[in-house]
Parts: C-alpha cells; sequence; structure tokens
C-alpha cells in the first residue's frame, strides 16, 4: 500500500457536497473543470434497456438537471432521511418527488422503479462519486476520509452516515461536526476561494491546479500556521470566543466555541436537523400550491409538479436574495397560467418564523454555554442558507453587530475537514507534506443520553454539551428467577419521558448466567466516542463473566446488511470508478490542450520559438496518449508534466489577462 | 508498572515502567507517549495539582489542553484497548475538567474526597434554605403574571446575591477540609441548599423564552 495514504474530508449536504483534501499546497477543493467544488445530494437511477438489471446511476449535476423529466427516479435530499425512522419523516413525503416506503425494524427505503434503497445506499452513491473525483484529482486511490455531519445530528444518523461511507468502501475515520469544521477553517485563516474570487474559467484554475498558487489568493499552509502561531498557538497564546452559525440546505446548528492554544473546544451546540434551505422553499411551494387550489379549483401533486415546484422555490429563493421582486409563471395546462410576483418583504414574512427559531437556538446555546453576545468576538456565518438577506439581518440585530460574513459558506465545512483529515494522518504517523500548526478539536454531545426507568421516565446518564469521549456506567439486575436478559431502552434527548425522546434502540443483553432475582449485578458502559457514537460494552460482576454478555441493537442496518451494500455497489462500482477515472482524465486533457492552444495563439509570440514547437508537440503528444493509453495512472502523471511543462505559458497567458481587464 | 504517590496531596512525578523517566501526567509518559489507566487517580492528580479547593483555573485548563493533547484519540493511533484505550482515559479526564472547573461541583468533589457523603446518601438542606426558595417562587409567578419586569429583574439579583453568599460559605468550608464529621455534613446541606439557587437561577433564565 501507497505510505502517502491521503485522508480526504467530506461535506456530505443536504442539498450539495464537496471533496476536499491537503497536500503541499495547503487545503484543496477538489474541482471540476468550470471551478465548480459543489456536487449537487441528487441521484438518478435509469435504465438503459429492458434488463431490469441493467442499471445507470447518474450523481450530481446531471441528476439535478434531469429531475423534472424523471421525477420519480431522482433522488434528493437524503440527509433528512438518513438514520430516521419511516414515522418520524412523514411530514416530510408530501415534498418528495420521489416514492418513500417503512423498511424493516422501523428503517426508511426510498422506492424507484419496484427497487427499494436505503438512504445509507443512495448517500454512498454520492459518496462515491465525490472519492472518484478526489481519486481522480489526486492520482491515486482514497480509501479513507473524514465526514461531516450536522452537530445536532443523534446517534442514529452518525452511525448511518459513517455506514454510507462503509458501503461507498471509504474508511471513515472521523466524523466531525460541521460548525467545529467550520470553525477550524475560520480559526486557521483558511477563507476557501471567495465568490469574487472564483475562477470564471478552467485558466486561472490551470495554475491552481499545477503547484503554482501564486497568481491566486489560494490559503496555503505555511502561511496558515504563521496567522495561526500569530493568534495565540503555543502555550502562552491568547484565547478568542466564536460562535458560528450553520444554516444549510437542511439543517441547522450553532456552536460555541473557545480557541486557545491551537485547541478549539466546543462549549456548547444546539440545532434543528429539520431547518434550512428546503423549509424556506417549502413556504414558498405551499403558497403556490394553496393559491393554485384556489384560482383553478386545482391540485396540483404529481411527482412531477413536486419536481417542478421545488425548481421553481428555491430559483425564486435565490433571486429574491439579490433583487427585491421575483416574478414567474406556472403552465397549468388547458390554456391556463399561473402568474405571481413574489416580493423580497413578502418572502421574508413567510420565513420569519424559521429565522426566529435559528435566533431561539443561538439564545441556548448562549445560556448553555454560561456566556452572552458580549462574550463572543465573531459569529461566522456558514451554510448557503446565511446569504439570505433577512438571515444576515436577523443574526445582526440579535447580537448587536455585523456578523463574520468572508468565509465561503458552501466550500469552508469541506476545508476544514479535509484539515483535520490531515491532523489525523499526521497523528498516526502517515502525514504527508503540509506543515499544519498542531491543532485539536475537542467537541461535545450535541443531546443528552439516558435509559429509560419504571414508568417510562428517563434516568439520564450523560447530559448534553458534555465533551467527548464521555462515558458512564450503570448497573441492572434482573426480576426474575433465573432471568438470563435483560432489555434496556436507551434513549437521546432532553425531554422527562422516554416517549418524548428518540430511542436508539432497546438493546438485549444476553447472557447473563441464571441466578435469583435481583442477585445478578450487570455493569454497562456506555461509551460516546470521538465520532459522537454510543459504544455500549456490558459484563456481568457476581460471576466475573465479562464477556459474555452480548448486546442486540435493535435499530438501522445490521451488519449484514452494511456489508451487503458495501458488497454490491463496489463490485459493480469498481469498473465504474475506473471508467469515471477515465472520463475525467480525458476531459481534463481536452481542456487543458484546448486551453494552452488558445493560449499559445494568444500569447505565444513572447516565447521563443524552441518553446513554441515544444509545447505544440507536447499537446500532440498528450492527446494520443488520452485515446491509447490503459494505465491510468500514466496518463495522471502525464496531465501533471503537461501542466509543470506549460507553465511559464500559463503564467504569461493569466498576467496578459490581467492587465488587460 | 508506575509507582504512583499514595498522598492525595499534591501529585510529585512517577515514572514510566518502560522508560523509567519522570512523568509530567500520571496518565502519559512524555518520552514513549504510553497511556495508563486512570484508576486509583483522582482527578486533582490526573492534572498534577494539589487537591484543594483553590486553583488557578487558567492553569487547569492549560494543563487540561496539554494532557488533551497526548491523549485525545485524533492524537495517536487507536491501537490500545481495555482502560487505557484512549477513547477511556479521556473520557475520565473530560469529567475531571468538569467537575474541577466549576467551583460548585470542585468543592462537592473535594467534600466526598475527604470521606464527606454524597448528595444521594445525605439530602439535608437547611430549612430556612427551603422556606426561602418557596417565597421566591411565589414572589416570582407574581410578578411574571403582572408583567412586572423590574420586579423581576429584582428577584433575580436577590437570588443571584444569595447564590453568591452561600457559594463564598461553601468555599470557606472547603478551603477548611477535611475537618471533622460535623464540618462536613454542615458543608453537605450548604452545598444541597445552593443546588436549589442554582436550579432557580436556571429558571429564572429560561422564563424569559
Amino acid at each position: 500500500m501507497d505510505d502517502h495514504e491521503t485522508i480526504v474530508g467530506i461535506d456530505l449536504g443536504t442539498t450539495f457536497s464537496l471533496v476536499a483534501f491537503v497536500d503541499q499546497r495547503g487545503a484543496q477543493i477538489v474541482r471540476d473543470a468550470s471551478g465548480e467544488g459543489r456536487v449537487p445530494s441528487v441521484i438518478t437511477v435509469s435504465n438503459q434497456s429492458t434488463d431490469p438489471q441493467d442499471l445507470r446511476i447518474s450523481v450530481g449535476w446531471e441528476a439535478r438537471n434531469h429531475a423534472i423529466e424523471n421525477p420519480r427516479a431522482t433522488v434528493y435530499s437524503v440527509k433528512r432521511l438518513i438514520g430516521k425512522s419511516y414515522s418520524e419523516i412523514v411530514r416530510e413525503l408530501p415534498f418528495l418527488a420521489y416514492a418513500v416506503a417503512p423498511g424493516p425494524r422501523e428503517t426508511v427505503q426510498v422506492d424507484i422503479n419496484g427497487r427499494r434503497y436505503t438512504p445509507e445506499e443512495i448517500s454512498s452513491a454520492i459518496l462515491l462519486e465525490l472519492k472518484a473525483r478526489a481519486e481522480a484529482s489526486l492520482g491515486r486511490r482514497v480509501q479513507k476520509a473524514v465526514i461531516t455531519v450536522p452537530a445536532y445530528f443523534d446517534d442514529a444518523q452518525r452511525q448511518a452516515t459513517r455506514d454510507a461511507g462503509l458501503a461507498a468502501g471509504l474508511e471513515v475515520v472521523r466524523i466531525i461536526n460541521e460548525p467545529t469544521a467550520a470553525a477550524l477553517a475560520y480559526g486557521i485563516g483558511l477563507r476557501g476561494m471567495m465568490e469574487s474570487e472564483k475562477p470564471p474559467q478552467k485558466e486561472a484554475n490551470v495554475s491552481a491546479g499545477r503547484g503554482h498558487g501564486a497568481a491566486l489568493p489560494q490559503p496555503r499552509c505555511h502561511e496558515v500556521a504563521a496567522e495561526a502561531i500569530a493568534k495565540g498557538d503555543g502555550e502562552t497564546g491568547g484565547n478568542e470566543t466564536v460562535a458560528v452559525y450553520d444554516l444549510g440546505g437542511g439543517t441547522f446548528d450553532v456552536s460555541i466555541l473557545r480557541i486557545e492554544g491551537g485547541v478549539f473546544q466546543v462549549l456548547s451546540t444546539a440545532g434543528d436537523t429539520h431547518l434550512g434551505g428546503d423549509d424556506f422553499d417549502r413556504c414558498l411551494i405551499t403558497l403556490v400550491q394553496d393559491e393554485i387550489r384556489e384560482q383553478f379549483n386545482l391540485s396540483i401533486d404529481s411527482p412531477t409538479t413536486r419536481q417542478a415546484l421545488r425548481t421553481l422555490a428555491e430559483a425564486v429563493k435565490i433571486r429574491l436574495s439579490r433583487q427585491v421582486r421575483a416574478e414567474f409563471e406556472l403552465d397549468l395546462g388547458a390554456g391556463r397560467a399561473y402568474r405571481r410576483v413574489v416580493t423580497r418583504v413578502e418572502f421574508e414574512t413567510l420565513t420569519a418564523h424559521l429565522v426566529a427559531r435559528t435566533l431561539v437556538l443561538v439564545r441556548q446555546a448562549l445560556r448553555d454555554a454560561g456566556l452572552t453576545t458580549a462574550d463572543v468576538s465573531q459569529f461566522v456565518l456558514v451554510g448557503g442558507s446565511t446569504r439570505l438577506p433577512h438571515v444576515r439581518r436577523a443574526v445582526e440585530q440579535a447580537i448587536g453587530r455585523a456578523p463574520y460574513t468572508a468565509l465561503n459558506p458552501d466550500e469552508v465545512v469541506a476545508l476544514g475537514a479535509a484539515v483535520q483529515a490531515a491532523l489525523l494522518s499526521a497523528a498516526r504517523g502517515t502525514a504527508e507534506s503540509a506543515e499544519l500548526p498542531d491543532l485539536l478539536l475537542l467537541d461535545v454531545t450535541p443531546l443528552s443520553l439516558g435509559i429509560e426507568t419504571m414508568g417510562g421516565a428517563v434516568g439520564k446518564l450523560i447530559l448534553r454539551n458534555t465533551t467527548i469521549p464521555c462515558r458512564a456506567t450503570e448497573n441492572f439486575t434482573t426480576f426474575v428467577d433465573g432471568q438470563t436478559a435483560i432489555k434496556v431502552n436507551v434513549l437521546q434527548g432532553e425531554r422527562e419521558l422516554a416517549r418524548d425522546c428518540r430511542s436508539l434502540g432497546e438493546f438485549e443483553l444476553r447472557g447473563i448466567p441464571p441466578m435469583p432475582a435481583g442477585i445478578p449485578k450487570v455493569e454497562v458502559e456506555f461509551l460516546i466516542d470521538a465520532n459522537g457514537i454510543l459504544n455500549v460494552a456490558a459484563r456481568e460482576l457476581r460471576s466475573g463473566a465479562s464477556a459474555s454478555i452480548q448486546i442486540v441493537p435493535n435499530r438501522g442496518l445490521t451488519r449484514a446488511e452494511v456489508q451487503r451494500i458495501a458488497h454490491e455497489s463496489i463490485a459493480h462500482g469498481r469498473e465504474d470508478l475506473e471508467a469515471h477515472r477515465r472520463i475525467d482524465l480525458v476531459n481534463q486533457i481536452t481542456f487543458d490542450t484546448a486551453k494552452t492552444e488558445q493560449m499559445l495563439a494568444r500569447v505565444g509570440h513572447q516565447l521563443d520559438s524552441q518553446e513554441r514547437s515544444r509545447i505544440e508537440r507536447d499537446i500532440a503528444g498528450l492527446r494520443t496518449m488520452a485515446e491509447q493509453e490503459a494505465d491510468l495512472d500514466k496518463l495522471h502523471r502525464a496531465l501533471d508534466a503537461f501542466g509543470r511543462s506549460t507553465l511559464r505559458l500559463a503564467e504569461i497567458g493569466i498576467a496578459e489577462a490581467l492587465r488587460s481587464t | 508498572m508506575s509507582t504512583r504517590n499514595e498522598q492525595s496531596g499534591h501529585a510529585t512525578p512517577v515514572k514510566c515502567g518502560d522508560c523509567a523517566l519522570p512523568m509530567d501526567f500520571p496518565l502519559v509518559c512524555a518520552s514513549c507517549r504510553r497511556l495508563f489507566p486512570a484508576d486509583g487517580l483522582n482527578f486533582f492528580e490526573l492534572f498534577g495539582m494539589p487537591a484543594r479547593y483553590d486553583l488557578d483555573v487558567a492553569d487547569l485548563r492549560k494543563r487540561y489542553f496539554r494532557l488533551s493533547r497526548e491523549i485525545h484519540p485524533d492524537r495517536g493511533p487507536a491501537e490500545s484497548e481495555g482502560d487505557a484505550s484512549r477513547e477511556r482515559v479521556s473520557s475520565v479526564v473530560n469529567r475531571a475538567f468538569q467537575v474541577l472547573i466549576d467551583p460548585l461541583t470542585r468543592a462537592e468533589y473535594l467534600l466526598e474526597l475527604h470521606g464527606g457523603r454524597s448528595s444521594a446518601e445525605d439530602r439535608t438542606v437547611p430549612p430556612d434554605a427551603l422556606e426561602g426558595s418557596l417565597q421566591i417562587r411565589e414572589e416570582w409567578e407574581e410578578a411574571r403574571q403582572a408583567g412586572d419586569g423590574a420586579a423581576q429583574t429584582a428577584i433575580r439579583t436577590r437570588v443571584e446575591e444569595g447564590f453568591e453568599r452561600r457559594m463564598a460559605d461553601v468555599a470557606e468550608l472547603a478551603r477548611s477540609l477535611p475537618g471533622d464529621e460535623t464540618l462536613r455534613d454542615l458543608m453537605r446541606a450548604r452545598l444541597n441548599a445552593i443546588k436549589y439557587d442554582q436550579r432557580m437561577l436556571e429558571q429564572l433564565a429560561g422564563g424569559g423564552e
């Protein structure tokens, strides 16, 4: 195996996902040829032939762009389903254009043309796409990842995310919280690329992608390290308290952190895993549906219209972030058309309750941290939905000053995940390259953990906002002579009654030696690890038969199911992956060679004739390789070499382009 | 195995069994980075600090961060299982920091360290504390229903002042530990009472939502 094994950082979002890694140049977002790093978290399954097994799965922009044509086979926002039970997602159903059905053990399944998929499988398809992109960019296999989740994700949602990674052939070395990842990127001065700096074309990216960062404001780790040290990395440094307000596509989190001496200590977190951009869209969707019903006595609720309304609502929302009114029209057939102008004020009123809810959670997080807004030096805004003007305004009003908006809200979480991945590689001695400052994240568990006691009450074992890893032990005994098993209902949540909390499953402690009632003493250890995932261990103290107690959970996927998914998707994923990587590489070569030809035509006269003809030969050579070379690693190296050999031309081209603007 | 200081007073550096080098913290060898289980060590010893009520909070936090850099699961391979696993050792250290950083839980921990009874064993509360608490609740409810913000603020200030006063008493007692059984029982009762204040402050703060 390669000793320079890169652990990638993945932001697996509700609407968009990104992958990033750290190399000698610092933290890099993996981008496509147009400079776009975001991959829509959308997948479409289509039948290529009459053979029902011959399925084609497309992920990302292609799937998103064809959603309306194929509404029942296009799955989006699956993050809102992952780790949830069917009864918990019922209120999502009216907004989904694809079919969802209850699966075994209270799970949720997506039904596409009669075939059932778990949310883990859908997510694993997105992860496979990200993995392939990272592999194409790095030129070698990727097997390990740090994946981010909303801070407020519970145990089941975290486990399901880890299982999705496993199913995609990724060892998930750490699950980290999105706001914490953002804080990490903020703390070391990683800004990502600002929207205004984003290269409109590949041109600028050629230089950034070929080890030459000078033309771009890409942060590099040695600069970053210097900044972090100046900020107080080290024993005597100062400290700073920041709040991260993360409003994404489907979830909201707020975390309060203390940054001191390179340690990022989360003091508290609060959130709602069902509050994000999707909910702002839904306010518009409901408005339109209601008005159409009133005006035309028409109920529009087919999968196609659901999908169309979703696309429309999102577009209107985005337009209203830039302008004060948005006009649109819906063709209802039979000569009928629904026309509407939505003003920004109207949209803001319609969604004011959502913004208000985020502020309640901000106050709760501050209270839990024992702080007031005055104690917090920066309120850092991340997540695409913080582009909404009324969200920014509301935060500003609540804290009495302008929030910090200099981070790229789409990219910062993936960058933070990549940094954490690099820190983990360094700690495991497999680090390559980048000189990162010596940083440590101390995160918390977002929800209290308890067990159901007599009468359906909850006995709290671990309180919310406790630093992880954390553990608690509890003793159990039997009620009946000779009883050999005890059921323990483990709960997560803040409410006092078991039925109001989220059950993580009824763990069954089996294999207790038969003894009179009340004599066995089973000590159960509840350990929440650094991923925020619960590990349960048990031992019987009287007999000392510590290893004999089995713990059988009854929720989510079984190990066998995860393995089946992993086996199936990898089995026919391997070839897909190779094919995918080839397509990416060939596209890149086509793009780079064409770009180089254009540049040669424009500024080639600034090079001597020898260099010009060498570049012309290189272009021809690389194109031939793209057609004939079977070894993808060789092809990748050739592309890299081409980038280096045309570096001077690229520099001249960029300098020229800058002069002419 | 490492040798450990048996006294609960100042934890002096111990030696790593493998390297025979003195250690800053009893949980980890600074040289070979081997971890040791936290069993039998009190929370103060984990950080190499003397077991007393008055401590430098900034120093405690620095030690906590320094120790975490060594033992946190992110900081090394997850090879060791059992009581010296990174997850387990970290969970004990996290708990220890949480208990010691807060003066109230620190006082309570010290009391139990010196043989005092836990709140589960002795729920005694001075009767005047209970009455005072009931009266304040009534007044608060009246002020809330009348929408009298000024009165609510005044009540909150009164509770806060009461809390500070009682906390000062507890601190005095904590400084005279171990003392005799009478002193420890008195401290237990004061701590029980102060928890009423604390819960009430939380409720008064939460009442604004």
